[in-house]
């Protein structure tokens, strides 16, 4: 009677220890999928976002251009002390000119009347970017843009309008 | 048949520790289908660059041939494919001739793996000297 009485009570323990590390087992796993997730979605997150940013650098500058494709609308200048590619636009009787150059790590556009200041600090940020040259040779217009990351890449758009370009 | 409360319990951690291990599948399932797409979409949106930025290049060259082969791109058949990191990109360059000119014209696709995911043809027209 008393052996099995200790019999029981031992079982009892040994289940009741198998309960707690199943439950702790149960806990940590718990934390590990949770720490896990979190690691894997912010790095799809990051990986998104960066993916983004290199989208909008790489196509901003190329759709501009093809907008503003018209006879000598486009040229490159140094304004401000920076290179810029200016794309002209006219209306009316004012000419404006929108202004893409690299200023502080990004990717900057400005918009101005002609001979209006130029100051680089008031350009509208488009992305980050670590350079930016633009070259014009024969109606093609190469732009040479490197990423944050360093990664760097000559995009080339055809000028189809008016022989493509002119010298400012 | 004796009820003993620590069986009910135990019967409920493995429950849980169940239902847990079915979600935490699916869940993983789920963050790698993501990860899959993002890394698909990278791959796209760069094949995407690389090909406007070359159909720029073949709009603003007469020879394609030259070009292509410039660019490192390998003669396959009657076009020319170059492999990129992740996708490949296949140029079939032609011309048309006409009375008037000539009509120069590329089809480029970029293919993943043996899928062709997009396409399309540049064009651009040489006008000849004038017919009397």
């Amino acid at each position: 009677m008393k052996d099995s009485q200790t019999g029981g009570k031992q079982r009892s323990n040994l289940s009741g220890t198998f309960v707690f590390v199943l439950m702790g087992v149960f806990a940590l796993f718990c934390i590990v999928m949770a720490m896990f997730s979190a690691a894997l979605f912010k790095n799809v997150y990051t990986q998104a976002q960066a993916e983004t940013e290199k989208r909008i650098l790489f196509n901003y500058a190329v759709n501009a251009v093809r907008a503003y494709d018209c006879a000598d609308s486009v040229f490159i200048q140094e304004k401000g002390g920076v290179k810029a590619l200016v794309l002209s636009d006219t209306q009316g009787e004012n000419v404006y000119e929108n202004s893409i150059y690299l200023y502080n790590g990004a990717l900057r556009e400005l918009y101005l009347e002609r001979d209006s200041e130029f100051i680089p600090e008031y350009g509208e940020v488009i992305a980050p970017a670590e350079a930016f040259d633009a070259r014009l040779e024969n109606g093609l217009l190469t732009l040479y843009i490197t990423a944050p990351g360093g990664e760097e890449r000559a995009l080339r758009v055809y000028l189809r309008a008016g022989g493509g370009g002119r010298k400012p | 048949m004796t009820y003993r409360p620590q069986n009910a319990l135990l019967l409920e951690i493995m429950l849980s520790i169940l239902i847990f291990a079915l979600v935490s599948t699916c869940l993983l399932k789920v963050f790698y289908a993501v990860h899959e797409n993002a890394r698909e979409a990278e791959i796209k949106n760069e094949a995407l660059i690389v090909m406007k930025d070359l159909s720029e290049a073949l709009y603003a060259n007469e020879d394609h041939a030259a070009l292509l082969i410039k660019e490192g791109f390998l003669k396959a058949g009657d076009g020319y494919e170059k492999e990129y990191n992740g996708f490949m990109l296949s140029v079939r360059p032609y011309a048309s001739d006409t009375p008037e000119g000539v009509m120069m014209s590329a089809d480029i696709a970029f293919i993943i793996g043996s899928r062709r995911e997009a396409a399309f043809t540049v064009r651009r027209y040489y006008p000849g000297e004038a017919v009397p």
